[in-house]
């Protein structure tokens, strides 16, 4: 009954460290350029860069902005790091979703042994990452469209369960995905800039692996 | 019997009346319940149905009855696998493969859990404020301020947002989902994102269907089962290895009545089969067959029909039980055969008052010996008893009003009949040392197994569903955590808010309880509805926390933020009931309840040994509560009538020995004896064998008092008759047989009864001749039959 949180993280992190090889599409030059897409995506084990958010929340005259960084590692989950306007860490593993505050002190927000559903939203989205195509496609309606290097993606949660979460979804890129926008059920809207993009070193420095645990 | 004009061997005017008056009424009876049954077949399989309705507890009756009422009609159907993929292919293929069957209309999908979710959020929205867990309540108390300006800060910011299930200013600190998610684990609605249940490392797809009205059928024939069995094979099909559970009350109605339908057949029929054949062998022509079949089927007939006019339907227990009663029931028509046999020329009208007093002393002391059944406060026993009494009474006046009349020709000496009758001369007779030592022998046996005898009052001897169907709904019912409906906390409350606060004190203990894994989760009301006092405090709790936390969310973002307004008053329990929100949970309000009202909160998975205990412990010096366990009290009560019944056997045993010393004074022994060292030679085997003493046990011996003292009167009564052994060995024949194929019931209750009666009365019939007093001088016996 409690789907919206896990699904929600799910689309998010799916869309972080994306591959859309994961997308069937029902039109034949949908699916050409889905195709031509996932050739040329770039599917590193580890991405690391920085994000700026903003925020358009009901009840917020002005978005609300803030910055920081990420790491992705395949096989292991997401680290976000927010730093501005206040430092804070968010965690999302196949065990748990972790927050940590500025001052050191860290929660769990959900656990897989109490929502086995985390479990399996972790499971598919490490399928993603691995280029499961039925994972995605189960789950979005996608819509392709690309000019040159540039690409775009749009998502419509099939799902009600989803559907309840977020009305549309959509991603920009090239070789990695540079923005990402999701408007919510509510009519809240989150737009997401990734920047300084680098798969090197493909290993987790002993300080990141650090932040998973 | 004074109707017949003595020495004048025509029948009064007054019996030939009698004769039509007894046919009008079973004409009357029979369209009467041709009709009933024709609207609705009025058989009743519910195992509650047979628990007393204690009068110094009605309520707990009633409630009982509630809960279990509240479920009667769902089937939930379990689908598990490895791979939920399949499963979730599975769970669609075995939906359409019972929205397409042919009797489809037996089970109908039940509403998804999806729209109430929506209804219930959409009530609670306004109350969102004065909801509260435990924990949330615990966090919000002792928590620091600051800490939950940085969390709503980050929620606020983070990527993730949080889980949200309004605006964000509507619930800064997301309260609300962890409400809801913490809700929803306790009533055992752990879904994963796919709409599976994850447990015992298997995804399963959870079905809920319900049976429409008179779904019930009783051809024997099991048709939500086989309509369950033909979706299974359809889903396993596309998902091998699926493992497919059933559970629902209606499939234990279905067992029930496919089993009674078969266990009914078996005794009934069998023991027709056995009493005509034995007729067939003693009197070798058509017409005793076709009178004493007759008997029987009048017997039984209105034996049903007066048990549903008196109780409104019939159990399908007692349908069982008074299957046996053909084996009883034959006994007048075989005696009037048989002496119509031994005297063959003898005036019919003569023979009938000739034989009249026996057959009423017959009729007498089986009728009393059934009569003690409904002594206890148990309706199914109460139902047997007016079941057989008033088959014996309607066998009975069959043969006395009509058989003089149907009964024209002669009756044929046959071989079988000479035979059996000479049986009796070579049977040895106890006299001196050798009585003695076979009484002793015979004692000394009994005792052996006696001191082997143990008690066993548990409830489940009535149930007699099939362990395959009995480990399924474990099964489920630990796999979704459902409570049990005869173990129970019984609030009571002056008006609404008492109640509620009671409940919150018992809920406490119980979260103890749950905490240290001592029990499993609960259900009750005020987790659904907090008393009044508990809704004003949390909303005060809520919104001083929130309005700190939107103040340090303004400083940060530069914006005004105002908190939203909430209800002002409190959730009510009538509106609460009134809205689709309370659906799942009316069951537990009880209602109005004398001064006040009631409600029950349940308790899942009591498998750990000292639940029990703990639970009785939790609800001790807390007002208004009361810990229920119906199981125990219903065990405690078969052991009650147990100890009150063995009382009342031997006071039986005192009075029988009573009347027969009044008239046969020291010939008396040789009457009870047979039947005494049968009762307890039977116990002491039943104890050999490993079988438990139980009330079922006692009161088949309180029959075998009942119907085999006639064996040793009979014997007296004629000594040395050959016709009237004859009469004994073929109605003790069919007695026998028709307990021995009770004995072979499905249901522990009914098979005690069987296997007990089947080693007492052949037992009595194999002693009985052993004490019969030396035979009457030949010239005296000639004379008897002279009278004839």
């Amino acid at each position: 009954m409690n789907v919206f949180h896990p699904l929600r993280l799910l689309a998010l992190s799916a869309l972080l460290a994306l591959s859309p090889a994961a997308v069937a599409a029902p039109h034949s030059d949908t699916r050409a350029t889905l195709q031509s897409i996932t050739r040329d995506v770039a599917r590193p084990d580890v991405l690391r860069g920085t994000f700026v958010q903003e925020k358009q929340v009901a009840g917020f005259r002005n978005p609300l902005r803030s910055e920081g960084r990420f790491v992705v590692a395949r096989g292991r989950g997401v680290v976000w790091t927010t730093l501005k306007p206040f430092p804070s860490e968010m965690v999302v593993t196949a065990e748990r979703i972790l927050s940590r505050q500025a001052d050191g002190r860290s929660r769990v927000e959900l656990d897989a042994r109490e929502q086995p559903a985390l479990r399996s939203v972790n499971a598919t989205l490490f399928a993603l990452m691995s280029g499961d195509v039925a994972a995605l496609s189960s789950r979005f309606d996608v819509d392709a469209r690309r000019e040159g290097e540039a690409w775009t993606l749009s998502l419509t949660p099939k799902s009600p369960a989803l559907a309840k979460a977020f009305s549309a979804l959509q991603l920009r890129g090239d070789r990695y995905v540079r923005e990402v926008e999701i408007v919510e059920t509510g009519n809240d809207r989150t737009r997401i800039r990734f920047d300084a993009l680098s798969a090197t070193p493909a290993t987790l420095s002993a300080e990141e692996a650090g932040r998973f645990d | 019997m004074t109707d017949t004009t003595p020495g004048n061997a025509t029948p009064h005017r007054a019996w030939r009346w009698l004769a039509l008056a007894w046919l009008a009424l079973l004409l009357a009876l029979a369209v009467q319940q041709a009709l009933q049954w024709r609207q609705q077949a009025p058989i009743d399989t519910d195992i509650l149905a047979l628990l007393p309705q204690d009068a110094t507890d009605r309520l707990l009756s009633d409630v009982t009855r509630q809960i279990a009422d509240a479920n009667s009609r769902d089937v939930v159907v379990l689908l598990g696998g490895a791979d939920s993929d399949a499963v979730l292919e599975a769970q669609a293929v075995f939906a359409r493969a019972m929205a397409s069957d042919a009797d489809a209309a037996l089970l109908q999908p039940a509403g998804a859990l999806d729209g109430w979710f929506d209804e219930a959020r959409a009530f609670y929205a306004p109350y969102r404020d004065r909801l509260l867990t435990p924990s949330q309540r615990e966090r919000l108390r002792t928590g620091n301020a600051d800490a939950f300006a940085q969390q709503a800060l980050a929620q606020l910011y983070g990527p993730m947002g949080g889980p949200r299930l309004t605006g964000w200013l509507q619930d800064p600190l997301s309260l609300w989902p962890s409400w809801w998610q913490q809700q929803a684990k306790a009533a055992g609605l752990r879904l994963g994102g796919d709409g599976l249940l994850q447990a015992d490392d298997r995804h399963w797809a959870v079905l809920r269907f319900d049976t429409r009205d008179s779904a019930f059928q009783l051809d024997g024939e099991p048709h939500i089962g086989a309509l369950l069995d033909r979706a299974g094979v359809a889903a396993s099909a596309v998902a091998p290895g699926l493992e497919i559970l059933h559970a629902g009350v209606p499939l234990h109605a279905e067992a029930a009545a496919v089993q009674a339908n078969r266990e009914i057949n078996t005794i009934g029929w069998g023991s027709l089969a056995a009493v005509l054949l034995l007729v067939w062998l003693a009197f070798r022509s058509l017409r005793p067959i076709a009178l004493v079949a007759m008997s029987l089927l009048v017997g039984c007939g209105v034996a049903l029909a007066v048990t549903v006019l008196v109780f409104g339907s019939v159990h399908l227990l007692t349908l069982v039980f008074g299957a046996s009663l053909v084996g009883v029931a034959e006994d007048y028509g075989i005696h009037w055969f048989a002496s119509r046999q031994a005297a063959p020329r003898a005036n019919r009208w003569s023979l009938l008052r000739h034989l009249l007093p026996g057959l009423w002393l017959a009729l007498l002391t089986s009728a009393l010996a059934y009569l003690a059944l409904a002594i206890t406060p148990f309706p199914g026993l109460r139902q047997m008893a007016l079941f057989s009494v008033v088959g014996l009474a309607a066998a009975f006046i069959t043969v006395i009003l009509w058989f003089p009349w149907l009964d024209g020709g002669t009756i044929r000496q046959t071989r079988f009949s000479h035979w059996l009758g000479g049986t009796l001369q070579r049977w040895p007779r106890l006299q001196g040392r050798a009585l003695w030592l076979v009484v002793g022998g015979l004692l000394l046996v009994s005792a052996g197994g006696m001191l082997r005898l143990h008690v066993d009052d548990d409830l489940r001897s009535l149930q007699s569903s099939p362990p395959a169907l009995m480990q399924q709904q474990i099964r489920i019912s630990r796999l979704l955590g459902m409570p049990s409906p005869a173990q129970f906390f019984l609030v009571q409350g002056r008006d609404a808010a008492t109640l509620l606060q009671r409940e919150e004190a018992l809920t406490a203990r119980l979260r103890a309880l749950e905490g240290e894994g001592r029990i499993g989760s609960h259900r009750a009301l005020s987790d659904w509805l907090p008393s009044p006092a508990r809704q004003a405090e949390d909303a005060r709790l809520v919104a001083g926390v929130e309005a700190q936390a939107l103040q340090a969310v303004s400083a940060a973002s530069g914006e005004t933020l105002l908190r939203p307004a909430f209800a002002t008053a409190p959730l009510e329990l009538s509106a609460f009931l009134a809205s689709p929100a309370s659906v799942p949970f009316r069951p537990l309000f009880i209602g109005a309840l004398g001064e006040g009202m009631a409600s029950v909160v349940l308790v899942d998975d009591l498998s750990r040994p000292e639940a029990l205990a703990d639970l009785e412990n939790a609800a001790s010096s807390l007002p208004g509560v009361r810990w229920v366990d119906r199981t125990a009290d219903f065990s405690r009560l078969l052991g009650h009538y147990r100890t009150l019944m063995s009382a009342l056997l031997l006071a039986g045993i005192g009075l029988v020995f009573a009347a027969v010393w009044w008239r046969y004074r020291r010939q008396a022994w040789r009457v009870i004896v047979p039947t005494l060292l049968a009762g307890t030679l039977t116990m002491g085997l039943l104890a050999l064998l490993g079988q438990p003493l139980q009330l079922f046990n006692v009161l088949a011996l309180m029959l075998l008092l009942g119907m085999g003292i006639d064996y040793g009167i009979f014997l007296l009564e004629h000594r040395g008759d050959p016709s009237a052994w004859v009469a004994v060995c073929v109605g003790a024949a069919s007695t026998w047989l028709s307990f021995g194929l009770l004995g072979l019931s499905d249901t522990p209750a009914l098979r005690a009864f069987g296997l007990t009666l089947l080693l007492g009365i052949g037992l009595v019939w194999l002693l009985s001749p052993l004490f019969r007093p030396a035979p009457l001088p030949e010239e005296r016996l000639e004379e008897r039959k002279d009278i004839a």
